[in-house]
């Protein structure tokens, strides 16, 4: 008990060791700071996996079942696909922003986790598991999506003001932020879409008044769903691009936020099924 | 040891443009042979391209007198020309006087000590003496030291130096802009083209108007990789020359253009495209895409373009401006990096001072030979080629042979050391290459070879002339194919193993005498490496004694010193048992100093009475012992026989008389 409490601290730490360096690279633009970032970052996501593994082994399900959980594995979700897109991408500007997302989320999971809450049966279920992670994962992509449309802003608004500011100096270009929010917001709604299909699914199995009884998160997700709808219409359709899809991604991310603790924490009751 | 830079202009035109003072000058004697090397510098318009005239060029520098240049680098760069000029590596150099001296030939100036390290690190930055750094001068200074190292010209000092500047740019191009060039307005453009779009392979640029600027700013966007490059030159003008882009008509409609990504207008562009209206037009055509509309004429601001969704405008003064900025976060990083120079001058000048230079892996050697010897250890260690160490008993053929190991990429794995000459054949066979169960009386088992075992690292074969014709095929079998087999096994197996061999005999005797195979002598001489005896080299006695001294004084707890008249002693000395004899000497002479001061009667007997070593108790006749000296004397001159005739006080005929007898009786000096 106390060795798990150790090593989710220990995630932070790592986390916050990591951060600490993307910032110094971001300012200075050392390579090797820059290097030492990716590697501190994989080691805290190496670090995170491995808690999560204890977490699972030690409560007997996947750390899905309640918000504490699922916040913390959205995290190394996060991380995971930050990560990947680095190596691909070869780009590591993101990094800065994106590690703050990771600590603070971290930090909340690691304060509320309750390692013995009871578990309803109707939950110990691999649909249901698979439908949380495939939320949790859109939701990753969202917040990978809201990072690179926050950088659009602050790049395009250094380039605005023809100044030689550190976003014009440190960061790659805005269509590469505008290309990468938007296949960042193609996957996770993909995801998204799938999960709330399994969701329903679910839920109809699990109540016969699933429909009737106005779950809030329900209502939450639909929202977030249209929101990343019409980010993905307002391009194919009308063909818009930079600062204007890139506030849709800032409002829908910051929804998402908000859905993802308030709603889940004070207003849900249904959903936690109790 | 010091060193010089000169810098030549090779065009009349920056001949006053160096950052160099031209106070300093020339020895006489070489004033007129320069001045000569500088006017066929300048008049030679090839030379950035043919390297035969850069070596001609230094052998003509290495055939001038005093003082003698050791090291040399000759880098051509596109207006200059620079020479970098290391004299008395191995001595402590006592210059000639120097009062008499002749100017500088025009265009030519010196730097000298400090300086002329500081310009060495400039100049293989890529940073010349206008501000401007200039990725061709890295390569071009690059392609100057491997042309100078393929010709022997540089040494220690330079190999060092090129070292240094290599990791310079390394940690100069990974932490700091200095490579990032934006001195034009025509590369900010394109750099905020870059920031908007990132690359430019698929974006399309309309040129509007002309002026004498657009034909560079449409080089430069085609330098950079764009995609398509369309003109709209005012009415009667032509487009610029070359197949570069297309010239389309402003006169219809925007809808019916292709697909714009950069504006760029130039004086008498069409008006109507500068109007908000038009813009607007445009943009709605482009499904409101980024647009960069940069307006180089001299004209005021047109208002109301800012506001344009997705509209990125650029005046001529905001592309100056950016210029400006730039130009001052150069210069905080150009000091960042002088900085850094300066503390590699001052690394430099401190590894100059002291004696590591003479050191090498753990031996010791300031003389030319044994720098040379260094010097080849260094250039051969990272391949894999083999290497035949050559030198008498004691010179360390086996300290080379653990420097080239532990300089290689090898250095993590073993080095195995064989002396052939200590096992008998069959003994030394199965020890090598190892032996299956069976394969003869007492072996009782499988037993891997020293090859095996030492697989991916380094086997040291010592007294290689001693080994049997049976192994010497063996071993050329390995040495061709990389592949072995143990005794009494018929499996080939394959391993990866670096030989370095050595002898105390002279194997190519041998050869002739048909006692080692002719073939495996050639495959292991790939590199032959000879080892100087301690006699050919007394300038390396002191430095050895010193040496030896710090070692055996730390291990025994003791302080000693050595008085000048038993280093008198020391020097005079033949050492037939070369540098380990010196370490033996002095081994003994520490343990048995008492007082701490080491006089000549702490040496062992031979050492004490003058140079003629009779070599035992044998009783010799005065002739005989009248030929050990004088041939002795000759080799320690080096075969200088006028030396030689001085220090033993006979004529030079004498000597060459005595010498002819010798050869007459023997055959040989010998």
């Amino acid at each position: 008990m106390t060795a798990i409490r150790f090593v989710q601290w220990l995630v932070v730490a790592v986390y916050v060791g990591a951060w600490i360096y993307y910032g110094r690279f971001f300012r200075n633009g050392k390579t090797m700071e820059g290097a030492r970032a990716g590697q501190l970052l994989a080691l805290a996501a190496g670090l995170h996996f491995f808690y999560l593994i204890h977490l699972a082994i030690f409560t007997g399900h996947l750390p899905v079942t309640d918000v504490f959980e699922s916040i913390t594995t959205c995290v190394w979700l996060f991380g995971a696909v930050y990560l990947s897109l680095e190596w691909r991408l070869q780009e590591r500007s993101l990094g800065p922003f994106i590690l703050p997302i990771i600590i603070i989320l971290q930090t909340v999971s690691n304060l509320f986790l309750d390692f013995n809450h009871e578990l309803p049966a109707i939950l110990q279920n691999v649909v249901f598991e698979i439908h949380v992670l495939m939320i949790l994962l859109s939701y990753s992509a969202f917040a990978i999506s809201f990072i690179a449309s926050l950088l659009y802003v602050l790049l395009s608004r250094d380039i605005e003001r023809k100044s030689l500011g550190i976003f014009y100096r440190r960061l790659p270009s805005l269509a590469f932020f505008d290309s990468l929010s938007n296949f960042a917001v193609n996957t996770g709604l993909i995801f998204l879409t799938a999960g709330v299909g399994l969701g329903i699914y679910t839920g109809v199995k699990v109540s016969e008044t699933f429909f009737a009884a106005w779950d809030p998160k329900f209502i939450a997700v639909g929202l977030t769903w249209l929101i990343y709808s019409v980010h993905w219409l307002s391009r194919r359709a009308a063909g818009w691009q930079g600062k204007r899809v890139a506030l849709i991604s800032l409002v829908g991310f910051g929804w998402v936020l908000f859905s993802f603790l308030v709603v889940s924490l004070v207003l849900s009751k249904v959903h936690q099924f109790q | 040891m010091s060193i010089q830079a000169y810098y030549i202009s090779l065009n009349a035109a920056s001949a006053g443009k160096t950052t160099a003072t031209a106070e300093t000058s020339l020895p006489p004697h070489q004033a007129a042979a320069w001045a000569a090397i500088v006017r066929k510098l300048s008049a030679d318009k090839t030379l950035p391209a043919t390297s035969q005239a850069v070596i001609d060029f230094a052998r003509t520098l290495q055939a001038l007198p005093q003082p003698r240049y050791e090291e040399m680098l000759i880098v051509i760069g596109e207006q200059f020309a620079e020479l970098y000029l290391i004299t008395g590596t191995t001595e402590n150099h006592s210059s000639p006087s120097h009062s008499a001296t002749a100017p500088l030939p025009t265009g030519v100036a010196m730097l000298a000590e400090q300086d002329a390290i500081i310009q060495y690190f400039r100049s293989a930055l890529g940073w010349l003496p206008n501000g401007a750094h200039a990725a061709t001068h890295v390569e071009a200074f690059r392609r100057a030291h491997a042309l100078a190292a393929e010709h022997g010209l540089t040494g220690v000092a330079l190999n060092r130096l090129f070292q240094r500047a290599l990791w310079l740019y390394e940690k100069v191009r990974l932490d700091t802009d200095f490579f990032h060039n934006v001195a034009a307005v025509d590369e900010v453009l394109l750099e905020v083209a870059g920031k908007i779009f990132g690359g430019l392979k698929q974006r399309a640029a309309l040129l509007a108007g002309s002026n004498d600027e657009l034909p560079r700013v449409a080089a430069t966007l085609q330098r950079a990789g764009i995609g398509r490059l369309y003109f709209a030159p005012p009415a009667g003008e032509k487009p610029p020359p070359g197949d570069a882009g297309q010239v389309i008509s402003l006169k219809t409609e925007a809808t019916h253009w292709p697909l714009i990504d950069l504006l760029l207008l130039f004086d008498h562009a069409e008006p109507h495209l500068f109007t908000r209206a038009y813009l607007q037009k445009i943009m709605q055509a482009r499904q409101q895409a980024p647009l960069l509309l940069a307006d180089l004429t001299a004209a005021a601001a047109r208002d109301g373009l800012e506001k344009i969704y997705n509209l990125f405008y650029f005046r001529r003064r905001d592309l100056e401006g950016m210029v400006e900025q730039n130009a001052k976060a150069r210069q905080q990083i150009d000091a960042e990096v002088m900085s850094w120079i300066r503390a590699e001058v001052q690394q430099f000048c401190q590894w100059l001072a002291s004696e590591d230079r003479f050191h090498f892996g753990s031996m010791v050697g300031r003389s030319r030979q044994m720098q040379q010897v260094f010097e080849l250890i260094a250039r051969i260690a990272q391949t894999d080629i083999t290497v035949l160490i050559e030198g008498e008993s004691g010179t360390g053929k086996e300290l080379v042979a653990r420097a080239i190991q532990q300089s290689s990429r090898r250095a993590q794995r073993a080095l195995i050391a064989v002396n052939c000459g200590a096992l008998p054949e069959n003994l030394l066979e199965s020890e090598l290459f190892g032996h299956v169960r069976g394969a003869f009386t007492g072996a009782v088992s499988h037993k891997p070879g020293l090859f095996e075992e030492v697989d991916g690292g380094t086997i040291f074969l010592d007294e290689i002339g001693e080994m049997s014709p049976a192994l010497q095929v063996k071993l050329l079998r390995f040495l061709q194919d990389g592949e072995i087999k143990r005794v009494g096994s018929n499996a080939v197996l394959k391993v990866d193993v670096r030989v370095i061999a050595a002898t105390n005999q002279h194997l190519q005797t041998l050869v002739h005498e048909g006692k080692f195979r002719s073939d495996l002598y050639y495959r292991l001489n790939v590199i032959g490496m000879q080892l100087p005896a301690l006699r050919e080299r007394p300038e390396d006695i002191e430095i050895l004694t010193q040496h030896f001294l710090r070692k055996f004084t730390s291990r025994m707890r003791k302080s000693a010193t050595l008085l000048p008249a038993a280093l008198g002693q020391l020097r005079q000395y033949a050492w037939p048992g070369n540098v380990r004899e010196l370490e033996n000497v002095l081994e003994r002479a520490v343990a048995l100093t008492s007082n701490g001061a080491i006089d000549v009667v702490d040496l062992p007997t031979p050492l004490r009475k003058p140079a003629v070593s009779t070599n035992g108790a044998a009783r010799l006749p005065l002739k005989e012992i009248e030929r050990q000296y004088i041939l002795e004397t000759v080799s320690a001159c080096n075969d200088n026989y006028d030396e030689a005739a001085r220090v033993l006080g006979i004529g030079r005929t004498t000597l060459w008389r005595k010498l002819k007898n010798y050869l007459d009786q023997n055959g040989d000096f010998e």
